[in-house]
């Protein structure tokens, strides 16, 4: 990466990095931000193809699963629940993220937000598009599934039951997924006028200026904007808390050991944050080299996402260890089966030894600077920290299920093909929706950064958000 | 609009700019307004800007979405079509409370985005202001002020705009 200009100069070595480096002016800022969309390079249409490519694993998929029934997928007695809640558990959390950054951070005014709110908040809304699809799907026959999860006056007179947490989760997560598509967007539109303001080509002009809705940087229009972005991070700060909240309710509320315990909201809420950040990591550290982003996303960026995730991680190792302290200390057999038993020592036992060396172990390293610094580790272990986040719903929902009280009823699961292309197909669905935002919308909040970039060069305390 | 015009002056910094709203509103200037790529800490002041009604839209929706959170819940669950789950009492019960929350961030998000896009009369694709091309740079890294004036006082307040350290003077066509 260039050195930053400053960097000539003796600095105090305990002041933190700034967040901006070398000074830019607002035009620099401003093409540096837009250069991708406006002059994009050639690797995006190889990578694009790959994901489209993958997306048809998707379609094959869900055609499948509709044209022959949901027999196609691995799920059966025991273990009803395979696949298709481990990935939405999976993909809901890694949303969550996006949401902390562009929500939470900005009410706890942390300015490091700025230059990755707009990445995270897309990844926040590719992803709950992806877990989304694993209910509907999952329900066989989704046209016939409405009148039990949304409240329409039907030809039967029946209404869903509002007492069950599978109803609470739809409303969770369609509440969640239009608040953080309108946050995104009106943080968006300054971005789009800006980009309808600095294209050359009438075509450009007139897609952006139409998505620009009108922006002008009016301040009769700053004035209200500014208190509509601080009201919609208040409102989504306790969404984001709630959605992951209630999704842990489908199984907290239940009987089944491994899933009827109270500590499962707050863990499962930093098992998402956990992921999340991985997500963003994984996503981010190529990205901010492909687009020569590295003097606004700065290491200090990388390094302070590396360190919410230590804290997440010591948070979920928490809910590891008290969950193990409650079997022990309940005194149920089942419970102690489960735990001391089939975790430790039945044939999925190697996806619970994943999980804890992914999720618990991992995230350790970075108490060391060089760790957190590092970017090829940081990578490696972002992605590690996701298959680790994904071994531990895999232990939640199928080692619990596949050993329950009765031993004569006990099973096993195996995942079928089409479990494996559904997933598959998710995971490249979301990398072809991620790499068009990044061709077609600005993918770094250009006006917040100009906006910072204002206030360190007056040296005025500010929020670094709109608010 | 009326037989006035619009002028655009653009300013250098945030200072420069504040000045002459001062000057120009000091003098009963027509409407003003300021045009820049990131909002300017303490422009309401300078344009004397009432309080956004932004949070009350929020809060009023908010509390319907709660409120219609406990009608619906009550009326489909325990009128319509009465569902006992574990003979857990009817009315009120916590169970309610996950719809009460989910409903009323729901609507108070959505109110606020169509609170905005009312108060700002979006969509509005054209607007005369798009005829001066260098008013495009309001967006990218320019501060522009706007003022409101009688056609025939255009020149007269364009020399004013200048004096007050304006680096481009731009006068918004006329459009049918």
């Amino acid at each position: 990466m260039t050195p930053p200009a400053a960097s000539a100069v003796h600095r105090d070595p305990l002041a933190e990095t700034p967040l901006i480096l070398g000074h830019p002016s607002d035009l620099q800022v401003n093409d540096a931000l837009l250069k991708p969309i406006l002059d994009p390079n050639r690797g995006w249409k190889v990578l694009a193809g790959l994901a489209a490519a993958g997306t048809g694993l998707l379609v094959l998929g869900i055609t499948v699963t509709l044209a022959r029934g949901i027999g196609m997928w691995g799920n059966n007695q025991p273990v009803g629940w395979g696949y298709g809640i481990i990935n939405f558990v999976w993909w809901i959390g890694i949303g969550h993220a996006g949401t902390l950054i562009s929500a939470i951070l900005l009410l706890f005014q942390q300015k490091w937000r700025t230059s990755i709110n707009r990445f995270a908040e897309a990844m926040t809304i590719f992803a709950v598009m992806q877990a989304g699809l694993f209910p509907l799907i999952h329900t066989g026959r989704p046209w016939l599934a409405i009148y039990w999860l949304f409240p329409y006056p039907n030809t039967m007179g029946i209404w869903p039951n509002f007492k069950s947490p599978l109803i609470w989760d739809v409303f969770a997560v369609s509440t969640y997924f239009t608040i953080s598509l309108l946050f995104w967007f009106i943080g968006l539109i300054p971005d789009l006028a800006a980009l309808r303001d600095s294209a050359t080509s009438r075509v450009q002009r007139m897609a952006y200026g139409v998505f620009a809705l009108g922006w002008r940087g009016s301040a009769r229009h700053w004035h209200h904007y500014k208190i509509a972005y601080l009201i919609l991070a208040a409102l989504s700060t306790p969404l984001v808390l709630s959605v992951h909240s209630i999704v842990s309710f489908d199984f907290a509320v239940s009987q089944l050991p491994g899933w009827h315990t109270t500590i499962f909201p707050p863990y499962f809420v930093a098992g998402a944050v956990l992921s999340g950040f991985a997500m963003v990591l994984t996503l981010m550290i190529p990205t901010r080299k492909a687009f020569r982003f590295e003097n606004l996303v700065t290491e200090r960026h990388l390094e302070n996402m590396a360190k919410v995730m230590l804290v997440t991680s010591m948070i979920v190792s928490y809910g590891y260890l008290l969950e193990n302290f409650m079997a022990w200390y309940g005194g149920s057999a089942y419970e102690a089966h489960l735990f001391f038993k089939t975790r430790l020592t039945g044939p999925y036992a190697p996806i619970y030894f994943m999980m804890i060396a992914f999720n618990v172990l991992v995230p350790q390293t970075f108490w060391w600077k060089r760790a957190r610094t590092s970017l090829t580790w940081l990578f490696i272990a972002s992605i590690l920290v996701n298959v680790g986040m994904w071994a531990e719903r895999f232990v939640i929902i199928v080692v619990s299920l596949h050993r329950d009280f009765l031993p004569s009823s006990w099973g096993m699961f195996f995942p079928t093909w089409v479990d494996w292309s559904i997933y598959i197909g998710t995971i490249s669905f979301f990398s072809l929706l991620f790499l068009l935002f990044l061709r077609f919308v600005p993918s770094v909040a250009i006006s917040e950064v100009k906006e910072l970039n204002h206030e360190m060069r007056h040296g005025q305390a500010g929020t670094g958000g709109h608010a | 609009m009326s037989a006035g015009r619009t002028l655009l002056g653009k300013y250098p910094d945030v200072d420069s700019l504040f000045g002459a709203a001062r000057k120009l509103r000091g003098d009963g200037a027509g409407r003003l307004n300021f045009y820049s790529p990131f909002p300017l800490e303490g422009a309401e002041e300078v344009l004397g800007l009432r309080k956004s009604p932004i949070p009350f839209i929020a809060g009023a929706a908010g509390f319907t979405g709660v409120v219609s959170a406990v009608l619906m819940q009550w009326w489909m669950n325990d009128v319509a079509y009465p569902i006992n789950v574990g003979n857990r009492m009817a009315v009120p019960t916590p169970t309610w409370v996950p719809i009460m929350f989910e409903l009323g961030v729901l609507l108070a998000g959505v109110s606020i985005f169509m609170g905005l896009m009312a108060l700002f009369r979006f969509p509005q694709p054209y607007s005369p202001l798009s005829e001066v091309e260098a008013f495009r740079s309001a967006t990218v890294d320019a501060l522009w002020l706007s003022v409101n004036v009688p056609a025939a006082d255009v020149e007269r307040t364009s020399d004013e705009l200048r004096r007050l350290g304006a680096v481009d003077v731009q006068l918004v066509p006329e459009v049918a």
